[in-house]
């Protein structure tokens, strides 16, 4: 139970609130050049979060057994215990981002016309999509497992989706408002998204889970004080 | 156009030179790049354990990480080698002889995994003479937000009393969890008490000010820090990490002589009713608060509770606690 | 001279990345807490640009088109790489804080746009220029939000306090939002709007 409460608060968080996008600025590029309407964002939106959820995991596994120190154990036995190609991990996340969106993008050609005709044009965008390595280059930072690595890249494109289809809606009411002239485009969109990201701060009040059990803390002292919710710490 | 042949070959080249670039700059620059993790484990070492003293300047006064992040690498580790005595204890609190935290496991010697078989890294700060102990310090972990949060926590040989907090690695959001690495932040802890009455409660990173809490006095002078804004979980991951973690190093402490848990024992956890006046005097002044919350459970170990009042408990420990500074393992960090 | 002088000044201030081609404002903004943290940033991605766009320059007629995003992508997060690896053996405590940000310097759309667009149809010099007039352009963009986020939201510039204590007594206080996500996307949002209003390039679009 403690693991799915864990991953169910991640999920909460990388959507809400530390969103990709607004608490993290990744993905901007296509964000500000493909919100102008709903229907592409939709587009892109989707096809973020398809291959951020792909490429998430994959990228787990090569830094788990090929990158990491000491990962090839697993294949050359104990001597590669020193062997550390960490310094490698831009470059295969970057190469696996391309190879995989190529593949991705081959495959849903194949097997569903109309839903490349949808993603098609978004796929190569997506390459260099900041969110998608940066998705891969935080599981790596923050140390998740296998599990915490899918559910953390899915929801952040959910979250990276979310924000763009939000942003699409206002601007395409924005379209009718009477800017002034320096202020239009960029200018507007920008401060718009700051206004966006300070709304999303705001889930940051959302609590998933009360007081859980403890080891060897008095709680009965602090039980006044200690309202607020805890992720529950999943070892010990 | 060029054919296919061409394409792959020109990929292949491509391929080798960057390959060959990389673990180039790799290698040549791995050893600075591992002395620098090196150092900075002994910086946030040193700066639990407050060392360098602070020091008045023109300005204002230097804190101990102000001092060290002026200094060179070299310097560094000098002053680390110098005072600081990195061991390894066993489950049952012995000093095991021989052994440095570099000879853990990493995920050991971090204190994120505790293995009662290979034992647990303690770092323990000698006096300028060299003679006595005046603080130990161990590695603490706890999940923030995002991530894993790594540091290590210094507290007065009572194992009570906080001398200081530090972060080397976390992933927390830079302006809001991140904050945690900051002086303001870590220096609050300082003075605070771990156990109240015999018992582990820790210090509860509270959400605002510590001293706005509907909590009793004491329990808001001695266990409670203000907290960050924007940054609760991070704090929550700080609390939970505060408030176990240090049992592991009970043993330790018991042995040493002056365990606050052993040492109340008999006194029920809401007993010490003579207590409340650590609340008239505040925490702030560090020793004299330590030294009453000793002397409260004085019950039974009356050995424990003297040594806390003259902190150095040379003459108590056993003399393995301070081994007379086994050729320091170069590294203190952890690998 | 003056027209290498010329030729940075369109760049960085003409059609300046940020404000007018919309590029690279991704990993811009997360390090933008601290001038120092931004200068760094500026610096690094001046390098690699200028390596990216004199590497693609100088091989742009070997690289078969076929294959040629893919060889940008491999010489840029090479550049990358190494400027990574530099930081951590020399600015080891910076380079803790940029932390994953130094590797998104690969997908900063300026780096591979400038390849694109400048360094596979120019000579190696003209590519080092404009490699450099862009970086600057980026940078400016950068220190100055910088400068806001961390005068008004811890008052202080590289670290040293510019806020009074007195102001403190009187009541003043840090902006916590500046510190925050959203002020930076606002800042920007101005700049964009004060450098379209000082009449930088026309338009956008």
């Amino acid at each position: 139970m403690e693991i799915v409460e864990r991953l169910l608060s991640l999920a909460t968080t990388s959507i809400f609130i530390e969103n990709i996008l607004l608490a993290n600025f990744l993905g901007m590029c296509s964000f500000l050049a493909v919100s102008k309407r709903v229907d592409t964002a939709m587009g892109l939106g989707i096809a973020v979060v398809f291959v951020l959820g792909i490429t998430g995991p994959v990228n787990w596994l090569i830094n788990e057994f090929l990158l990491a120190p000491g990962a090839l154990q697993w294949a050359l036995g104990d001597e590669a215990k020193n062997i550390d190609l960490s310094f490698l991990r831009f470059i295969c996340f970057i190469a696996v981002i391309a190879a995989l969106v190529q593949l991705v993008e081959m495959i849903i050609e194949k097997i569903s016309p109309s839903l490349y005709n949808a993603l098609g044009i978004f796929l190569p965008l997506i390459a260099v999509n900041c969110a998608i390595l940066g998705g891969s280059l935080f599981i790596v930072e923050r140390e998740y497992d296998f599990a915490e690595a899918t559910v953390f890249s899915v929801s952040s494109g959910v979250g990276w989706w979310l924000a763009i289809i939000a942003m699409a809606a206002i601007r395409e009411k924005l379209t009718y408002s009477h800017l002034p002239k320096g202020l239009e485009g960029l200018g507007i969109t920008m401060i718009t998204t700051g206004l966006m990201a300070m709304g999303f701060m705001c889930f940051a009040g959302i609590n998933l889970k009360d007081e859980g059990g403890d080891e060897g803390g008095d709680k009965a002292a602090l039980v006044e004080t200690t309202a607020d919710g805890r992720l529950a710490e999943a070892t010990q | 156009m060029q054919g296919n042949g061409y394409t792959i070959g020109f990929a292949a080249a491509i391929t080798v030179i960057c390959s060959l670039l990389l673990s180039g700059v790799s290698g040549a620059l791995k050893e600075k790049q591992e002395e620098n993790r090196v150092v900075d484990r002994q910086k946030n070492i040193l700066a639990a354990l407050g060392v360098p003293s602070p020091k008045k300047d023109g300005e204002g006064t230097l804190s101990p990480s102000d001092q060290l992040a002026e200094m060179g690498a070299k310097e560094v580790q000098d002053l680390f080698n110098q005072r600081v005595n990195a061991q390894v204890i066993d489950k049952s609190g012995n000093v095991v002889e021989g052994k440095a935290p570099t000879d853990l496991p990493a995920k050991v010697a971090s204190g994120e995994e505790y293995n009662p078989e290979l034992g647990q890294a303690l770092y323990s700060l000698k006096s300028e003479s060299g003679n006595d102990v005046l603080a130990y310090a161990y590695p603490v972990t706890g999940k923030g937000l995002w991530s894993t949060l790594y540091g290590y926590l210094a507290v007065k040989p009572d194992g009570n009393e906080i001398v200081g907090l530090s972060f080397y690695k976390h992933g927390e959001t830079p302006g809001l969890g991140a904050n945690i690495e900051q002086p303001w932040f870590r220096d609050n802890f300082v003075g605070k008490e771990l156990y109240k009455g015999g018992k582990l409660v820790g210090v509860k990173v509270v959400k605002g000010k510590a001293a706005d809490q509907a909590a009793p006095a004491d329990m808001k002078e001695n266990h409670m820090v203000d907290g960050m804004s924007g940054a609760t979980i991070t704090g929550n991951g700080v609390t939970k990490m505060m408030e176990t973690k240090p049992k592991r190093y009970e043993p330790f402490f018991e042995k040493v002589g002056s365990a606050p848990a052993k040492a109340a024992d008999p006194t029920p956890a809401d007993a010490p009713a003579p207590g409340g006046e650590p609340a008239e005097d505040g925490a702030d002044d560090g020793d004299a608060a330590a030294a009453d919350d000793a002397d409260i459970p004085d019950g039974d170990d009356e050995a424990a509770a003297d040594d806390t009042q003259n902190p150095p408990p040379n003459g108590a420990a056993p003399p393995t606690q301070t081994p007379p500074a086994q050729p320091a393992a170069p590294a203190g960090g952890t690998p | 001279m003056s027209s290498v002088a010329k030729q940075i000044k369109d760049s960085s201030w003409q059609s300046n990345p940020i404000a007018y081609q919309v590029l690279g404002i991704c990993s811009a903004l997360a390090v933008t807490v601290q001038v120092e943290n931004a200068i760094v940033m500026t610096l690094a991605v001046l390098a690699v640009l200028c390596g990216s766009n004199v590497t693609i320059s100088l091989i742009r007629n070997l690289i078969p088109r076929k294959i040629r995003i893919i060889v940008m992508l491999s010489v840029v997060s090479t550049l990358v790489i190494i400027v990574d690896q530099i930081l951590q053996a020399y600015v080891y405590n910076i380079s803790k804080q940029l932390s994953v940000f130094v590797g998104l310097i690969i997908t900063n759309c300026i780096i591979l746009g400038r390849a694109e667009a400048f360094a596979m149809a120019n000579p190696p010099l003209a590519s080092f220029w404009d490699a450099v007039g862009n970086a600057l352009g980026y940078g400016w963009v950068l220190i100055v939000v910088a400068l806001f986020r961390e005068l008004l939201g811890s008052g202080s510039i590289l670290g040293a306090k510019l806020i009074p204590q007195a102001a403190y007594d009187v009541g003043y206080v840090d902006n916590g939002l500046m510190v925050l996500a959203p002020a930076a996307f606002i800042l920007l949002g101005l700049i964009v709007w004060a450098s379209k209003a000082l009449g930088g390039a026309e338009g956008e679009e």
